[in-house]
């Protein structure tokens, strides 16, 4: 008897761990929910009925009857689609990961109290209840909604799982999620301490040399068409010689306050600064002077479109998850019809369109953070000449209590002696976003929409825009001014800076914003079209200078500019045709140096093969391209015998490489440059048989066998880094510098790392005449076993789009 | 017949308790009617009944969506699909069939 009870002990303690595993009403319990059926549900705290349809792309449509029903019902759906979605990022966002995770959420949940994100949102919320309490009843309605499926006990096969039970949701939520957004498409935030840090090491004339103010060839391919003169003000109405201004060290002690002997002795604090607001979930590797994430759109006028009426084109780039952090969806009442893509999380459409206008989003790349570096005594810091006290915020985690030390530039995110380093974001002061996206998403006309985006604060954001006549850009949001001096005497308010800025002394502070008027922006542009894929929104005669311009290397842009020069009378099949492109304009500037190089050399038989594709390659990465692998292997190579080495030597390994427009900027001036090891020629040889070399060890001796596809793919990774909840890895065309990215780093190996960031939708629109065209790689179901959860990845992998504007409903719902 | 009854009643409770409760150490409360058997064939029944309601209860689900959840399951815990499928059936028949083996001794120690 004794043996049996202690069996049955273990055997009940044992069996402990398979609860998930019970068929009634553990995991399998979920299957129940993976296929939608029509019907009726009871949602309490609705006026009147709503009808929900879902079309045969995934597309939620929700018709209501009044603007509270609205948001309560787009709660509920976005619920009943995405809870273990919303819940996870709403706690990531917030910095309690670690309730859900364990020890292993600590870094993270650290890193975003540091940041400051459950402070803000927290203020954002008392903010818009007491400022906007027409908007925070909206959040109220949604959170209601979300409360409401919460309430059905349908526990979602995620939280199953993971053997946690969902929580009730609150505005809190929708605005620290918002934050969390708002932080990731933030720049500035790390580029100061990532360039002060190449600058320490590597020297003012070899920082310019690699990391220009403007990247190479950029000059002529910004957003705004012309000089950088906005709403007819530029740099020269001040006074000021662009010329001059660009010339300068903006480096040096007289634009940062603080001497380049004492910067260089800061560098381990530097360092310590990116290590501490890097959060380990998204970013593996402490973030140097990344571009991955970035996006594309395009608008072309009525003049130079062959419908007559304007059109709008945008991928944002963004890590793919698996669900996307978008869900497609239509919100329908008397105030609203808008279709597009929402946040899960938040409610509203974010990118899409009404019958009469269209928007999308990418990235500008200017700051809107900055680093101060702060000189501490104990408790206190030093400002204008007297000690002040810092505050101290107190937070615990399973547990153990943490401290946010707050000077009046922002949280100390790294301490060191008697010196510290401050953030100062934006986003520390509310701003209310949710209130431009609404007010978009009734927008009926290019003037409603440039309205709407007086309120959107942070992150800024290249919008473009189109309506039934109009199309342009504007880079909303705020950017802060520093008033500098420049070594002449002049005054100049500068965005951003190259490296940390002196905390102590006033001058430094931020003197307030860009004023909206002069905002980067331009509507119907003679030439007929404006894109922004990253590149410098401006030219240097701005009368901002961004100074803390950290842009992408215009390869995107380049081609399509290239493209939509070319295409007079574009057609909407030209626009998929340019959100398809997989050139590589970079590839097609440098590779001919890299032939040129290796043309004379000796080459064994596969180095002959290799070389004739090499030659005939017409710099497209499709998935069945030869040429572009031993191209991409040749130039990682290049990077890894030069620069890669140089890097290393300094102390600088695993930072960012520089672009290869750069490589190409030193070619074209000195093929003996130190950063090319002396000898471009020699270089690219020696690459090129290492490349070659290590291709047919790892594809084998038939190099028509070496497809980009073989080596090249997209995974879309569960929000739970699971690789069983995960898409793919999936053979994937594109690289970084193609239209239709497929973003990997400089490698040698077998495969390349899964391409994790790429067009987390497309969109295209003519509100003219009614077109809107979309696809994302996903569905707008979580549950991996339902046909919702990736019904539109083989149209997104192939390039095709749904009509937005018509479609056939498959599924109906009452909410009631 | 008296048997019988308790036997269908044990299988009541087993569907009840694995429809109410996610634990596997239910099956011991499951199991409380079979004390009238001998231990032995107590111990025998309770196992079967453990184990075939909780498998037989896969019927409601399409077999295709059963594999693909086992799969991923598997996946997870590095398990292979027979095993994620069977190992709670599995789990609920040994504890019932140990318990049922308890609860039929200590009801023979009582009527000695």
């Amino acid at each position: 008897m004794a043996i049996l009870l202690v069996l049955l002990l273990i055997f009940s303690y044992v069996s402990m761990n398979f609860n998930v595993l019970n068929p009634a009403n553990g995991a399998y319990q979920t299957i129940g929910y993976a296929n939608y059926t029509s019907g009726n549900f009871n949602v309490p705290g609705l006026y009147a009925n709503v009808e929900v349809e879902m079309d045969n792309s995934g597309l939620g449509h929700i018709y209501a009857k009044n603007d509270h029903d609205l948001f309560l019902a787009q709660g509920y759906f976005m619920a009943s689609n995405r809870l273990f979605q919303m819940e996870v990022q709403a706690l990531a966002a917030s910095g309690n990961l670690s309730s859900w995770i364990g020890q292993s959420g600590i870094p993270s949940d650290q890193a975003m109290r540091l940041i400051g994100l459950p402070e803000q949102a927290t203020m954002l919320m008392n903010s818009y209840e007491k400022n906007y309490p027409n908007y925070y009843k909206d959040v109220v309605a949604f959170s209601q909604g979300v409360n409401d499926f919460i309430n059905t006990s349908k526990v979602p096969l995620n939280f199953k799982l993971l053997g946690v039970q969902p929580f009730y949701w609150s505005p809190f939520y929708t605005l620290v999620w918002e934050e969390y957004m708002t932080w990731m498409l933030t720049t500035g935030a790390y580029d100061p301490l990532e360039s002060a840090l190449f600058f320490n090491t590597c020297g003012y004339a070899n920082t310019t040399l690699i990391w220009p103010y403007y990247p190479y060839f950029t000059e002529n391919i910004t957003m705004v068409p012309g000089d950088g003169t906005v709403n007819g003000y530029n740099l020269t109405d001040q006074g000021i010689s662009q010329n001059y201004l660009w010339s300068l060290n903006w480096y040096d002690q007289w634009a940062t306050g603080i001497n380049t002997t004492l910067l260089k002795n800061l560098t381990p604090l530097i360092k310590y600064a990116i290590n501490n607001i890097s959060d380990p979930l998204i970013l593996p590797e402490p973030r140097f002077l990344e571009n991955s994430i970035g996006s594309n759109s395009w608008i072309v006028t009525s003049n130079y479109s062959s419908s007559g009426y304007p059109m709008l084109a945008n991928d944002p780039h963004l890590n793919l998850f698996a669900p996307s952090v978008w869900i497609p969806m239509q919100l329908s009442d008397p105030d609203f019809n808008v279709t597009g893509w929402a946040l899960a999380g938040i409610p509203g459409i974010l990118i899409g369109h009404t019958n009469r206008t269209a928007w999308g989003l990418t990235t500008p790349e200017g700051n809107s953070a900055n680093e101060y570096l702060e000189i501490l005594n104990g408790n206190n810091y030093l400002f204008d000449g007297s000690w002040q006290r810092m505050i101290v915020l107190n937070y615990t985690l399973l547990g153990k209590t943490y401290s946010i030390y707050y000077t009046n530039n922002g949280p100390l995110i790294a301490k060191y002696g008697n010196y510290g380093i401050s953030l100062n974001w934006v986003a520390s002061k509310p701003g209310y976003i949710l209130i431009a996206e609404l007010k978009l998403d009734q927008s009926q006309n290019y003037s409603d929409m440039l309205d709407a985006l007086k309120y959107w604060s942070y992150p800024p954001q290249n919008f473009a825009l189109v309506s039934l006549h109009s199309a342009g850009y504007i880079t909303a949001g705020l950017y802060p001014l520093i008033n500098e001096t420049l070594p002449d005497g002049q005054h100049a308010q500068v965005i951003g800076s190259r490296s940390l800025l002196n905390g102590s002394m006033p001058e430094y502070q931020y003197s307030g914003y860009v004023p909206y008027k002069y905002l980067p922006q331009d509507k119907n542009p003679a030439r007929g079209y404006m894109f922004a894929p990253n590149q410098p929104t401006v030219g240097k005669n701005y009368p901002f200078p961004f100074i803390g311009g950290f842009w992408a290397s215009g390869g995107r842009a380049e081609s399509i500019n290239a493209f939509l020069k070319n295409h007079p009378g574009m057609s909407i099949e030209n626009m998929i045709q340019l959100q398809s492109n997989v050139s590589d304009y970079w590839a097609s500037m440098l590779n001919p140096y890299i032939i040129n190089a290796i043309k004379g050399m000796y080459m064994n038989e596969t180095e002959k093969t290799a070389f004739n594709y090499l030659q005939e390659w017409n710099d497209t990465a499709y998935v069945s391209s030869i040429g572009i692998t031993i191209y991409w292997y040749t130039i990682s190579e290049i990077y890894n015998l030069s620069i890669n080495r140089i890097l290393n030597i300094y102390g600088l390994g695993g930072i960012q490489e520089p672009f290869e427009s750069t490589i190409i900027y030193i070619l074209q001036h000195n093929q003996s440059s130190p950063w090319l090891n002396g000898n471009f020629t020699n270089l690219a040889r020696e690459s090129f048989s290492d490349a070659i070399g290590f291709l047919y060890s790892k594809l084998g001796s038939n190099v028509s066998s070496w497809f980009w596809g073989r080596v090249h793919m997209v995974e879309i990774s569960s929000i739970l880094g699971i690789p069983a909840l995960s898409i793919g890895p999936i053979p994937f065309y594109g690289d970084d510098h193609t239209v239709s990215v497929g973003a990997v780093p400089f490698n040698i190996q077998i495969p390349e790392p899964n391409v994790t960031v790429s067009s987390s939708l497309r969109e295209i629109a003519i509100p003219g005449n009614g077109t809107f065209l979309g696809v994302f790689p996903g569905g707008p179901s979580e549950n991996v076993l339902s046909y919702y959860f990736s019904n539109q990845l083989p149209y997104w992998l192939d390039h095709k789009y749904y009509n937005m504007n018509k479609w056939t409903s498959e599924v109906n719902w009452t909410y009631e | 017949m008296n048997k019988i009854i308790y036997i269908a009643l044990s299988i009541i409770l087993a569907y009840i308790f694995i429809f109410m409760l996610p634990f596997a150490w239910s099956a011991i409360f499951a199991a409380v009617p079979l004390l009238v058997l001998k231990p032995k064939n107590s111990s025998i029944t309770g196992f079967l009944i453990g184990f075939i309601a909780p498998l037989s209860i896969y019927i409601i689900y399409p077999i295709n969506y059963v594999l693909k959840l086992s799969n991923i399951v598997g996946n997870i815990v590095g398990l292979p699909v027979f095993i994620i499928v069977i190992i709670f059936p599995l789990m609920y028949g040994i504890i019932m069939a140990i318990s049922a083996a308890i609860w039929s001794g200590l009801y023979d120690k009582i009527k000695k």
